[in-house]
């Protein structure tokens, strides 16, 4: 009888290390994050741009030649808070440092309101997105369905209802919408190397409808960001990647054949040890030929531009880039310091409450 | 008139308060792994915060009341340092903003379970110091009682 409760035993002890041996496959195989990248506070980013555009015939009398060229610098920084839930919400503020077009009389009236107003007083967005801790899912903080009611109840219209538009959602957020969510874009798993496929992708639970794009890390390099410099992960595309992206998401033939006709580079760099965004740099030339009218009269006429957006982290804040935290960055020392200032602080708690003299 | 004694109180929650939150900052940034996740860092934060006000505050009330606002604000105070770090990188206008929000994180974000544990600790800590101390005065007046010889006064 015994031997028999033995032999179950043993079935049974076996049963269950075949599941824990399959569980722990399953865990090796799950994405890993660091910890600090769902809660970030304090972090600045710094996005630059400059465009140029020239139209240009030499040939007829006199040469047509027309320029148009900017830059811009935005600083954004981003913070967070506990929504409950296992979701933080994030925040975002914006600060336009200074920016430039030569021909600013062409720009329409509400967009050079809204630079200036970027620039003298910057605007904070709220926490519109929520992280689902230990994922990259992001949620909206919308009720798309009351945010939809409420403006066709308003019938808003016009650039004049901007102000009122913005009130509109703002009274339609507040709770997760669990219905939509996308791939946040800011970090990636840290268990991932050279060939590795990052997933973004927009996800619509209800209809089962979704937008993914699958980029491969294919580089790594040792990048300046935040005072110091970072190993980082690569994800490196060029003008074929991006139309052939801009196809399998049904984008317009002639569209990814002008995308496809450039000269594009676009390098998004991940720290290694904390998956956190460090930056991203797109660089771009077009060329191509247009018609402009003048006088009444077409004249063929060659077209050159070049864009290039930099996105460059200035202030990683809280999240632990380089897997270095606050004191380690801030103060150069190492993260055992932080015991021993956390132990300093509460003997001199200690002296306090035996040492003072009660009044 | 505000009384002598309720400022001398308040004064006291607030150094308190200060002490708790540099302690339990400094116990957020230890490294996860050494006590068990990223849970574990945060408990540790808490405790640490609470004890270091309840021990500084020396009384019951004192105690809870500056070991519960320890246990609230812990997490806001960290992320508007780190914003203040920002501050001093790249100046105050651009992250104007920035502060705003954090402040006003600090001041619409209510981790009620942290602050009750928070006020449970640090009253409980509050609570033993002022029994050490009244026992030390006891012990204190009982050798004075006992050791110091009475002087016969000369007629």
């Amino acid at each position: 009888m015994a031997v028999k409760h033995l032999k179950g035993l043993m079935a049974l002890a076996a049963t269950l290390m075949l599941a824990l041996s399959c569980l722990a496959g399953l865990a090796s195989a799950q994405e890993e994050y660091d910890p600090s990248v769902f809660t970030p506070n304090g972090v600045v980013y710094r996005f630059q741009g400059n465009f140029s555009l020239l139209v240009e015939n030499t040939t007829v009398s006199p040469p047509l030649q027309e320029l148009r060229e900017g830059n811009f610098s935005l600083v954004i920084s981003i913070f967070s808070r506990d929504q409950g839930g296992g979701y933080y919400a994030w925040s975002f503020s914006i600060y336009l440092e200074e920016w430039y077009y030569n021909r600013p009389e062409e720009l329409p009236e509400p967009l050079t309101m809204v630079l200036e107003s970027l620039g003298i007083q910057g605007v904070a967005v709220p926490p519109l997105v929520a992280v689902k801790w230990g994922t990259r899912e992001t949620y909206f903080l919308i009720d798309f369905h009351k945010l939809k009611r409420t403006l066709q109840e308003a019938q808003l219209t016009g650039p004049e209802s901007a102000g009122a538009l913005a009130s509109q959602v703002l009274a339609a957020t507040g709770q997760v919408n669990e219905e939509v969510y996308f791939t946040n874009p800011f970090y990636i798993p840290i268990n991932v190397g050279l060939g590795t496929q990052l997933v973004y992708g927009v996800y619509n639970r209800t209809s089962g409808q979704q937008y993914e794009v699958y980029l491969a890390i294919n580089d790594e390099a040792e990048v300046e960001a935040a005072g110091g410099t970072y190993a980082a992960w690569v994800v490196r595309l060029g003008a074929g990647d991006l139309a052939d992206i801009m196809a399998d998401l049904g984008a317009e033939e002639g569209l990814v054949r002008a995308v496809r006709s450039t000269d594009l580079e676009i390098d998004i760099y991940y720290d290694k040890a904390s998956g956190w965004l460090l930056g991203y740099e797109s660089h771009g030339h077009f060329t191509n030929t247009t018609v402009v009218e003048r006088d009444g009269q077409p004249i063929e006429a060659s077209v050159i531009s070049d864009v290039d957006l930099v996105l460059r982290l200035v202030e990683p804040g809280t999240v632990n880039i380089g897997g270095e935290s606050l004191i380690e960055r801030e103060l150069g020392l190492p993260r055992e310091t932080a015991l021993a200032l956390g132990a300093l602080v509460m003997t001199l708690a200690a002296l306090r409450a035996f040492l003072r003299p009660e009044r | 008139m505000i009384d002598v004694g309720f400022l001398g109180a308040l004064g006291s929650i607030v150094v308190s308060l200060i002490l708790g939150l540099a302690a339990g900052f400094f116990m957020l940034e230890v490294r996860p792994s050494w006590v068990g996740g990223t849970m574990g860092v945060s408990v540790l934060g808490l405790v640490v915060a609470a004890i270091t006000a309840g021990l500084a505050s020396r009384g019951t009330v004192r105690g809870g009341i500056s070991g519960g606002l320890a246990g609230l604000l812990l997490m806001p105070f960290k992320a508007l340092v780190s914003v203040l770090l920002a501050i001093l990188e790249m100046g105050f206008q651009p992250l104007a903003w920035a502060t705003l929000a954090s402040l006003l994180t600090v001041i619409g974000t209510y981790p009620l379970a942290f602050a009750i544990a928070g006020a449970i600790i640090g009253g409980i800590t509050g609570y033993l110091v002022s029994k050490i101390n009244r026992w030390r005065t006891r012990r204190q007046v009982q050798y004075y009682y006992y050791h110091v010889p009475v002087v016969p006064q000369s007629s």
